[in-house]
């Protein structure tokens, strides 16, 4: 058995038929084997071993002696084999994809990119919750496969994915889409109701005609000052009585009132058209001018929102399929003005 | 933990040795050998009243935030005889925020904090982490710092 701790050669070299060539050139029977180590940074590397008819692929994370997994062994199942005489290559470990210009070279890497995807919600604390998990995501440019998968299959010559992905990877990565989507799309329309609210505030300020300001802009605006402003106009009662509310919990900190509102606002990115949301009413304890600003739909009492408006509160994750709790404690200001 | 709010603005008491360590912590040369600027923390204005205003640091008035439509600010323009009222900034400071600062020394005595539409408050002698409190807006399904 040969050993080389060398790379493959320089970064523009190094391609996948550069390995497969040296391998055949080194090792050409099935009982001979060269062992060829890639790094892909200072410290980070990619084993490569085998012969003209199969090389194996380890990270260095399968093959490491520290830590957690020292135990595990070089013999276990590789990270991604070469089939040599196919010109395929399967893949087990996302890793090496993202890794894939160091260690599979360039042109691999051009063909090829993952991106980690965080799991998403939408409308935390209300029966319309939608969650979706995290995958990683795959961008292949001669096929429509958008996850990585264990056992990806790669046809070396015009790099197609020559398998599909199993159901609950594919389903998976098609939830995610359709809840990004629809993230994307409800900020979309909250950036142009904030636009066109704006522009009749605007309108309403040259003009001083007061009619073409809409009630629902006190929910549209992202500035609390220009919202006051419609809220002023309007006044608070008013425009919760154009809603269905509800009043889930009042209190009186330091002498000054707080209600935390649940309102039923518009949203055609639901499936009923509209959505329940938590809103803190409040007054201004200098000019008693009221407030409203929005809360989780996690929160159920008003010291729970202030808390959390103060960053003090936070929710607590208790699993996929659990509502979230609310852990901390609300700290009550030495002065509040 | 001692809090003080005026509007939206939280300051929050820290204690003296850990604001030190955040101030120092760009002293400090990582294993690589490179100073972490992340941590940098940068004074971005100073109050003090007992000598006239120098530099572009502007002695005479401190503004820990800035309302975008109102123009209105939290600022530190009065204190009591030799106070010195220092903001400073934490690394790279994300430009959607109204805060202008993370951190402000308030020493050498009390300093008054003021806004056009808030009664004044006063903050004795101490560090304080400079908070902007949050909303939860329904329609963008996120959360951001209260902006006015």
């Amino acid at each position: 058995m040969a050993f080389a701790n060398a790379n493959f050669g320089n970064f523009d070299q190094r391609n996948l038929r550069n390995i497969m060539d040296t391998f055949t050139s080194e090792a050409p029977k099935r009982t001979d084997s060269v062992l060829y180590k890639q790094y892909i940074n200072g410290s980070r590397y990619v084993d490569f071993s085998g012969n003209a008819y199969k090389i194996n692929l380890f990270t260095d994370y399968s093959t490491q002696t520290w830590g957690k997994n020292r135990k595990r062994m070089i013999t276990q199942r590789p990270d991604g084999i070469i089939d040599v005489k196919k010109q395929t290559i399967v893949l087990h470990d996302w890793q090496l994809f993202e890794e894939a210009s160091q260690a599979l070279g360039p042109e691999f890497y051009d063909y090829f990119k993952i991106s980690n995807r965080w799991s998403l919600e939408m409308n935390a604390g209300t029966p319309d919750m939608m969650r979706a998990d995290g995958f990683k995501e795959l961008k292949c440019k001669n096929s429509d496969v958008n996850t990585w998968f264990p056992g990806i299959k790669i046809d070396l010559v015009n790099y197609n994915v020559l398998n599909k992905p199993p159901k609950k990877y594919k389903n998976t990565a098609d939830n995610w889409k359709k809840l990004q989507r629809l993230r994307a799309n409800g900020r979309a329309r909250a950036r142009k109701g904030n636009d066109r609210a704006l522009a009749r505030l605007d309108m309403y300020k040259r003009t001083g005609d007061a009619s073409v300001i809409e009630m629902t802009d006190a929910f549209k605006l992202f500035n609390v000052s220009d919202r006051r402003e419609v809220i002023e106009m309007f006044g608070m009662d008013t425009i919760l009585a154009s809603r269905d509310t509800k009043v889930l919990d009042k209190d009186t900190v330091d002498e000054r009132p707080y209600e935390l509102v649940s309102v039923e606002i518009e949203d055609v990115g639901s499936i009923k058209g509209v959505r329940w949301c938590n809103y803190l009413r409040m007054v201004n304890p200098s000019t008693d001018e009221i407030h409203f600003e929005g809360v989780p739909n996690t929160v159920a009492t008003v010291k729970q929102a202030l808390g959390w408006r103060d960053g003090e509160i936070e929710p607590k994750w208790n699993g996929a399929n659990n509502p979230r709790t609310m852990e901390g404690e609300y700290i009550k200001p030495k002065i509040l003005t | 933990m001692v809090k003080y709010q005026q509007g939206d603005v939280l300051f929050k008491q820290i204690d003296p040795q850990e604001f030190r360590k955040e101030r120092d912590k760009n002293l400090e040369v990582s294993s690589q050998g490179r100073y972490n600027s992340y941590h940098t923390m940068e004074i971005t204005s100073q109050y003090y009243n007992d000598k006239e205003p120098e530099g572009e640091l502007d002695g005479g008035k401190c503004t820990v935030a800035l309302g975008e439509a109102t123009g209105h600010h939290h600022s530190f323009m009065q204190g009591s005889p030799g106070v010195v009222v220092t903001a400073y900034k934490q690394g790279w400071l994300n430009s959607e925020t109204p805060a202008r600062c993370h951190y402000v020394a308030v020493e050498k005595g009390d300093a008054t904090v003021t806004h056009q539409e808030h009664k004044p408050i006063t903050l004795p002698s101490g560090y304080y982490r400079v908070e902007i409190v949050r909303e939860f807006d329904h329609l963008g399904q996120m959360e951001r710092a209260v902006v006015d």
